[in-house]
């Protein structure tokens, strides 16, 4: 009888204990904090939540690859999202509008497109945006191994792009 | 119920309709054939061209959509030298660049450095794979490397490398021939070279045997890269070898033709039909060259006809470089410029020769009209350019039509390339239209769908503009707007063009504008007073360079616009930096300070303070004005002041004073 206790409380060891901790129930994502004087500045990305995803907000990657029956390199995608995405934050840092975070990236036939807004406010030189669009256009073609092009629009600085401030 | 008798009745017709389709024999119709682009091209008639969108070689954005001539090709150029960069950066070091999950795999996103004539094995095979690439200089050193290591080069790969070398004049390929880069293909800009003697085609054409072939490659680029010596070596290597029996190539009487006089080049036609070699578009074209040379406009003019004559003769079709030569040639040189017309007889020759030339123009349009053009040789696509220069010399708006209509045409092959060409083309067909149209409308729709997409903003066509809205009795505010927005983009704000602007602004009928015209005209009005006070304001050693000072009659008619749309505040404040001497001296001076105000303006901005009972504005009217106005002058607008104003004592006096003390 004994020796079935000590087996049941070496079973009990082996499981999950009961955590002590403070749990974390919330929902954090898509939840800003707001500021006491409402200087958070919002997109309109950001300013709608994670379910609205769809119906009030598109996608930020727009590609084939995870509808059914077109999976064929998802994580091929999704890694080449993120060298798309650091490089245009790396490579435009004083245009950047909400640090980048809101980059589009469309996939149509072989062609990578590369969408979103860009602010000029810090320096604005034309030539110099012609010659870093056309080196980074180049840049990623020869990286990907396919055509990339920018769409990227420009606006005179961030606060063109607030939806709310919190 | 009545819904299941209906279920029912359908269902009964569609049994019978499936009953008789069994017993018909079902047919399926062939596909059509349909060229690769044949949905594409039907796509694009559906759609059309959008003539107020960028070229698409731009960033599709207002504020980096270039609106000149020389901002296009800026930034075309940075574009291109950034892809460069990249390019050059792979070439460099390809490892960083392996991400390779193409299949099957694509060189043209793996660049490679070409190869060193220094370091590969000194072989025919590398020499040949170097002649291929058309790399003219790594051949020539090749070549001479092996040479100096004594590696014996084949009979045929030196024959390969002296087509190179001669057609190419032993240096590069020349810009206009470059394929992958677009920009410098366009732009770029090789100076005309002598032929390059005692080089490596020299030394290959010692070295290969006299044939027909060698002699006639060497003339032939002997007369390519011409020069008075060339020629003349040109012109003896014919004769040794016409004198040992030889026959030279078709290629090379072409060259020999072109850089002769046309009794000579008529000499060497019929020694060509002599040795039965049959001439074609080149030849003839070269034989137009030659007929160029004539001093006399009725001797070029007899050799032209003589010339078109023999090719339909032969049933040689002339190509539109054929047609370019003539045009370009017609009228004399010395009289195109209008200085140089200085007496009737030159202008009487002249206006005879134009006549004669557009006929003929005419004569070329109607001929080319029902044809489908072709590209023959690459100066075809400048007959366009050089017919419209004629058509807009003559003035004639109808064949200017008449040869957009066919540039523009479905069965026209021939495009000319853009921003540069193409640019001047329809940039003197816009000029010429304007010149002769009196409708603003008219010139404001043409206007909208060229500018700046097929024709950049230029001083030219602005001031063009502006005469065209000045000498209308109609006013057109739309076109009006559009030419100084364009203005502001292309930098012609300060200067003459923004004096025009300020000029044609004044001018305006504001009661004649609409509500939300009225707007715009408010809106334009601040923004061109904004940028002009901004610029004044580059005071900051940085900034200096691009400083443009304000003038005292632009104040003067800056402050009539304002005051127009209501902001007298504003425009007094810029009224005052007139009388303020601080403003105009020093390194801080944002004021020029020579000139005057404009009376007209000032007169106009005294009666609207006169008009509100505005005391203090009369008063800063009157002092500007006395800067130019004696005491007899302003004696009456001191009294117009005590009259319409209310003027307390004290002010009354100070006025007097002031008035009393002005010179008489």
């Amino acid at each position: 009888m004994l020796r079935s206790l000590q087996h049941v409380e070496s079973h009990i060891n082996q499981c999950r204990q009961i955590s002590t901790t403070s749990t974390l129930l919330k929902n954090r994502a898509g939840k800003t904090k707001s500021t006491s004087n409402r200087t958070q500045l919002l997109t309109y990305e950001m300013a709608q939540k994670p379910h609205h995803i769809g119906v009030r907000k598109s996608w930020l990657t727009w590609h084939s690859q995870n509808l059914e029956e077109f999976r064929q390199s998802q994580p091929l995608v999704v890694a080449q999202d993120e060298v798309v995405r650091r490089f245009i934050r790396g490579f435009f840092p004083q245009n950047l509008v909400v640090s980048g975070n809101e980059i589009v990236i469309k996939r149509r036939g072989n062609v990578l497109i590369v969408a979103g807004f860009l602010q000029y406010s810090r320096r604005l030189d034309i030539r110099r945006i012609y010659w870093m669009f056309g080196f980074a256009e180049e840049f990623l073609s020869i990286l990907l191994k396919q055509p990339v092009k920018l769409e990227l629009s420009f606006v005179e600085s961030e606060e063109t792009v607030a939806y709310n401030y919190i | 119920m009545i819904g299941r008798i209906g279920l029912g009745r359908v269902i009964a017709r569609n049994l019978s309709s499936t009953e008789s389709g069994i017993a018909q024999k079902l047919t399926i119709q062939p596909a059509i054939e349909r060229s690769p682009t044949e949905l594409l091209n039907a796509l694009s008639e559906t759609v059309g061209p959008d003539t107020t969108a960028p070229h698409f070689a731009y960033i599709d954005d207002p504020i980096t959509i270039p609106s000149t001539q020389t901002a296009k090709k800026t930034y075309f150029m940075a574009k291109e030298f950034g892809k460069r960069a990249a390019r050059e950066l792979a070439t460099e070091w390809p490892t960083l660049f392996a991400f390779d999950r193409d299949q099957p795999r694509l060189p043209a996103f793996r660049p490679q450095h070409l190869a060193d004539p220094l370091q590969v094995d000194p072989t025919e095979k590398s020499l040949l794979s170097i002649i291929e690439s058309r790399e003219v200089q790594d051949a020539c050193i090749l070549y001479e490397r092996m040479r100096s290591e004594n590696v014996d080069v084949s009979e045929k790969v030196q024959l390969e490398l002296f087509r190179l070398v001669a057609y190419y004049n032993s240096s590069n390929v020349p810009f206009a021939e470059w394929e992958s880069w677009a920009g410098m293909r366009n732009f770029g800009e090789n100076d005309h070279s002598v032929w390059n003697s005692g080089g490596v085609a020299d030394l290959l054409f010692e070295t290969l045997p006299k044939t027909d072939e060698t002699v006639s490659i060497m003339i032939s680029g002997l007369c390519k890269f011409s020069d008075h010596s060339s020629m003349e070596r040109a012109r003896e290597l014919y004769k040794e070898h016409r004198a040992a029996k030889g026959k030279i190539h078709r290629e090379a009487f072409n060259g020999l033709i072109g850089s002769s006089s046309f009794s000579v080049a008529r000499k060497l036609i019929q020694e060509m039909a002599a040795q039965k070699i049959s001439p074609d578009v080149f030849t003839f074209n070269s034989l137009l060259t030659a007929a160029t040379k004539a001093p006399k406009f009725e001797d070029r003019m007899k050799a032209y006809t003589e010339v078109i004559g023999e090719m339909k003769a032969i049933g040689v079709e002339p190509a539109l470089s054929s047609y370019y030569i003539i045009i370009k040639n017609l009228v004399d040189s010395k009289l195109l410029d209008n200085e140089k017309r200085d007496n009737e007889e030159k202008n009487a020759a002249f206006k005879r020769q134009l006549t004669v030339a557009v006929s003929w123009l005419d004569e070329i349009l109607n001929r080319i009209s029902t044809s489908k053009l072709t590209p023959v040789t690459s100066s075809c696509n400048l007959f366009f350019a050089e017919a419209i220069g004629l058509l807009y010399r003559a003035s004639n708006e109808k064949l200017a039509a008449k040869l957009l209509s066919i540039y523009e045409s479905k069965s026209n092959g021939v495009k000319m390339p853009s921003f540069t060409i193409e640019s001047i083309f329809y940039n003197r067909y816009l000029q010429l239209v304007i010149e002769q149209t009196a409708s603003l409308n008219k010139i404001y729709d043409l206007y909208t769908s060229m500018v700046p997409r097929l024709v950049g903003v230029n001083n030219t066509l602005s001031s063009l503009i502006y005469r065209k809205i000045s000498t209308s009795s109609d006013s057109h505010w739309p076109l009006l707007r559009r030419v100084i927005i364009d203005g502001i983009t292309a930098g012609q704000i300060s200067g003459v063009l923004g004096e025009e602007m300020r000029k044609k602004l004044s001018d305006v009928q504001l009661h004649a504008l609409g509500t939300s015209e009225r707007e715009q005209y408010t809106s334009l009005v601040q923004k061109l007073v904004a940028v002009w006070i901004e610029i004044s304001q580059f005071t900051e050693e940085k900034m200096r360079r691009l400083q443009r000072k304000l003038s005292p009659s632009q104040i003067s008619e800056c402050a009539l616009l304002l005051t127009r749309i209501g902001e007298q505040q504003k425009a007094y404040e810029l009224l005052e930096l007139l009388l303020d001497e601080n403003a105009s001296i020093g390194e801080e001076a944002t004021v020029h300070p020579k000139g005057h105000a404009r009376p007209w303006a000032m007169a106009e901005l005294f009666e609207d303070a006169l008009r509100q009972k505005d005391t203090f504005g009369a008063a800063t009217c009157l002092q500007i004005m006395s800067l130019t106005a004696n005491r007899t002058k302003l004696e009456p607008l001191a009294n117009r002041i005590f009259e319409k104003c209310n003027v307390n004592p004290e002010q009354r006096r100070i006025i007097e004073g002031f008035v009393r003390l002005r010179p008489q």
